[in-house]
């Protein structure tokens, strides 16, 4: 019982702490579940990190999920799924309620435009960041400039375009990798 | 009958949400325009508030959304439905992981979907920066937005200079301060 109460409290305090998105929580869990509970080790973290970001989904609730589950099972990942998005359903709400009045305020809504711009800047720098582990071949930046094009220009179903897009990405890698292993009973 | 929808909405954004947080704006901006839940500009309003709120920006998203459309029940189906995808494919993938790893198909796929990945970030950045200001001025060529791509760019060019490391609760409330005065 006693370690379920604890990874309700630890990942409730991991997810009031999680600021910055998937990328800053790597370090708030390797303190609170590598060194101070020593739930997984580092090199599992380092692992559970990786897969994470390749899964769909979104990346801190992948990472609660095996953790919680690595380390009590189906009951343990729930917890620990649940209670790390806890903190961000209750204070988003709260605070929507406390200023959604004052939004319309000019100030407000000049502060507000201010921070979207710069949450812009933040997109475009993991446009950066993706743009390094997704582009492996000229292929992969026609795909992207694809589905660019096909998402800002059309009207077609944005699902639709992902699963277009995945296909094709599939596809291609399969053709390129049948093509090396070719090349490699070749010599 | 709203639940029962907002519940299938959001599974399906949390399936299909490969890349983290920002990639999933388009999924978000397109489903609650389309069931006419959530304006464009009530919701860019969120994405703000979220900057100062801990955790994944997507829970904010269905939070709101779901609050919007059907009170406290909505929001709490709508973040539950956005997380079991995620939440399905992690057992699977801890309890397969040997057999994942090595197995080429889940590695085409993997890397496959990450071209389009690169097409919704960009995407995303035209609707949280460009489309809300595009909306009240109706065209491209005017002092505001010529003032918003240059923040745009000053903003980049700050996360990306070495000479001092900019936190992220520096540069959202810089962004603020830019915004009162600049627009």
């Amino acid at each position: 019982m006693k370690i379920f109460l604890d990874m309700f409290i630890t990942f409730f305090k991991i997810g009031c702490l999680a600021f910055g998105g998937g990328y800053a929580v790597i370090a708030i869990l390797q303190k609170e579940v590598v060194e101070s509970k020593q739930w997984v080790s580092n090199d599992e973290l380092t692992d559970i990190m990786a897969i994470s970001q390749t899964l769909p989904g979104i990346i801190s609730v992948n990472s609660a999920t095996m953790i919680g589950y690595r380390k009590i099972g189906i009951l343990g990942a729930i917890i620990a799924t649940f209670s790390s998005i806890l903190p961000t359903f209750f204070l988003i709400l709260l605070l929507t309620f406390v200023i959604w009045g004052i939004t319309d305020n000019i100030y407000v809504h000049k502060a507000f435009t201010g921070i979207l711009l710069g949450v812009t800047a933040l997109i475009l720098n993991s446009v950066k960041k993706t743009w390094i582990t997704a582009v492996k071949h000229y292929s992969d930046i026609v795909l992207a400039l694809l589905a660019t094009a096909l998402l800002l220009f059309t009207n077609v179903n944005v699902v639709f375009i992902l699963l277009l897009l995945a296909g094709l990405g599939f596809g291609k890698n399969l053709y390129f990798m049948r093509m090396e292993g070719k090349i490699n009973e070749a010599h | 009958m709203k639940l029962i929808e907002l519940f299938l909405v959001f599974l399906k954004i949390g399936a299909v949400s490969f890349g983290g947080g920002y990639a999933m704006i388009p999924f978000f901006e397109t489903e609650m325009v389309s069931h006419n839940w959530v304006s464009l500009a009530d919701y860019v309003k969120i994405i703000a508030i979220a900057q100062v709120v801990p955790g994944p920006f997507a829970v904010d998203s269905s939070s709101y959304i779901g609050f919007k459309v059907a009170g406290i029940l909505g929001a709490l189906i709508a973040s539950i439905a956005l997380c079991i995808p995620s939440f399905t494919v992690s057992v699977i993938t801890t309890k397969f992981y040997a057999q994942f790893k090595t197995n080429k198909y889940v590695n085409a796929l993997l890397m496959g979907v990450r071209p389009a990945v690169l097409g919704l970030l960009i995407s995303a950045a035209y609707i949280i920066g460009i489309k809300p200001l595009y909306q009240v001025a109706n065209t491209f060529i005017s002092l505001t937005m010529l003032k918003a791509f240059i923040v745009i760019g000053l903003g980049y060019y700050c996360l990306n200079q070495r000479k001092a490391k900019v936190g992220t609760f520096t540069f959202i409330a810089a962004s603020a301060v830019v915004g009162i005065i600049l627009f």
